[in-house]
This record gives structure tokens, sequence and C-alpha cells, in this order.
């Protein structure tokens, strides 16, 4: 089972209703899709072309002193169980969890979380950034 | 023959009609259209053909094609959009008219502050343009504008 604690805010800090108009508006959310150039989109690239990616990705990361506090999960690795309590917590999505039969995970889907962003790395898309606040934060959460 | 199907007050009258009456009675049919050309067959033809040659064409990097971007509904790397370009293109005009965006744009934020100064007459152009525009927000602001030099 996976750790919670490894979790920045165990994940759900954006469910405190510290946002504004909480009552209306339970969170913000904000996705950035961004490519790597030189390889083949996601939905494409062949598992040694994703690992590759991964391996770029997280040397990147090393180099960002702001990324430091976070943890980087690897998404392939795990059991389907903690594949859907990530996306129960709206920290990964359907597909990079690999929740439907028909889409079974896929290798080198991981997520970088640190409080109130992640980052999944091989979903759709290379890299889909993600800021989710509490509430109405919209500049915030950019 | 045309099946024409009348309903007055209450009640349903079924006539059927030959081209000419149909004509008469002002009803357009699919007769009245001009039959096809052979001309018009063969273009439909070619236009087929070459859609198949589109979807065989395969990009030199990932070796996608248009049709697995048919069947997926995504490109397989930044090299597919040069290579399917023309395909694209055409899809594109099919689908929404043109290939290129010819509607709506976005405006900064800061062009929506609305100028101080200027006259009555021009605060109401700018209000209809915003309202126009729907930036309804803006409207309200020079609508309060307005009420504040009346």
């Amino acid at each position: 089972m996976l750790d919670l604690s490894l979790l920045p805010d165990g994940g759900i800090g954006w469910l405190d209703a510290s946002g504004e108009h909480p009552d209306i508006v339970i969170s913000t959310r904000i996705r950035l899709a961004r490519n790597i150039e030189g390889y083949a989109f996601a939905g494409r690239a062949r598992d040694g072309e994703r690992l590759r990616i991964l391996s770029q990705v997280e040397q990147a990361m090393r180099g960002m002193r702001e990324l430091h506090h976070g943890v980087m999960l690897r998404v392939d690795e795990m059991p389907s169980d903690d594949r859907m309590l990530l996306h129960e917590r709206h920290l990964v999505s359907r597909e990079l969890a690999g929740l439907d039969p028909q889409r079974p995970v896929r290798s080198g889907a991981a997520v970088y979380l640190t409080r109130g962003t992640s980052v999944m790395v091989n979903e759709e898309d290379h890299l889909r950034l993600q800021a989710i606040e509490s509430g109405l934060r919209i500049g915030s959460a950019f | 023959m045309i099946q024409l199907t009348e309903i007055e007050g209450t009640g349903v009258r079924l006539l059927h009609l030959c081209e000419r009456c149909a004509a008469e009675r002002g009803v357009e049919t699919t007769a009245a259209a001009p039959k096809p050309q052979i001309s018009d067959f063969l273009q439909s033809v070619h236009q087929a053909m070459q859609a198949t040659q589109g979807d065989a064409a395969r990009c030199a990097f990932c070796s996608s094609t248009f049709r697995d971007f048919r069947s997926t509904g995504r490109l397989g790397c930044a090299h597919c959009y040069d290579a399917f370009e023309k395909s694209m293109r055409d899809l594109l005009r099919r689908v929404h008219g043109s290939s290129q965006h010819i509607g709506r744009r976005y405006e900064s934020p800061a062009s929506h502050v609305v100028p101080d100064g200027g006259t009555a007459n021009e605060l109401r152009d700018r209000l209809r343009r915003a309202i126009d525009s729907e930036q309804f927000e803006l409207a309200a602001d020079i609508r309060d504008k307005l009420r504040g030099m009346e």
C-alpha cells in the first residue's frame, strides 16, 4: 500500500476549503501540456523511448532547487490499488494510472508531487504540469 | 412518384403525385434536383483515391501514417505536422471551413481598461462595441462611467 506520508499534504490539501468562495468552487485546477523535442509523442513512443524521456526529466528536475522538496513516484511500478489511490486524489489521470483494462499502465509513467503541484510524465504528452488549489484561485494556481 | 402527406386540422391526407403535379404545387423534391453528371462522379472517385494515397503517407521520424491519426485522433510526433500538412489542411477545411483561424482573437487585459476622459458619445460608442463583442464586464464599467457623467 502506498505510504501516504510520502505525498506532500497527503495529496488532498486542495480539499481544505481555504480558498475563495469554497462553498461554490471546490477547487481550481490548471493543467499545461508540454513535449520534449527529439522524441515521438508519448502515445507513439516505444518503451525504451519513454524510459529515456523519464530519465531526462528526472535529470532536469535535480537541477531545479524549487523542486527539491517533492517526490517522484514510478506509477508504472505500482500495484493497481496505489494507482487508483493517486487517481482518486486527482493527482494523476485515469490514463496515466492505467485504470482502463483496454489501456493498461505504460512503461515510464511517473508523477512528481509537491505541495499543490504535480508533474505527470509520459501521459498523453511527455509532461503534464498540474496545479490544484482550494476554492477559486486562478492566479495563484497559474 | 412523390408521396405528399398533408395535415389539415385533425385530418391527414396522403397524395401520390407525379413530378409535374408536385412542381405545380410547389413541392420541392429530390427529383427536381439536377441529375449528377459523369464528371461529378469521376471527381468524387479522384478525391477518394487522393484521400487513400494521403492516408498511406508516412512520417519519416516516427513512422506513423495519416491513417493512424484518423483512427487515434493523435499525431505521432512534432514532425507529423509537416509530413501530413496537406491532409491536415484538407481535413480542417472540411470540418471547420478553413485551415486558418478566422474567428475571434484573444485581447490582452490591458485593452479592457476604460481610458480616462473621452466624450459621452465616445463612451456610448465603446459601450455598444463592448456589448456586441460580449465583453460585459467592460460594458458595465463603461456604463458606470457614463452614469457618472450624466
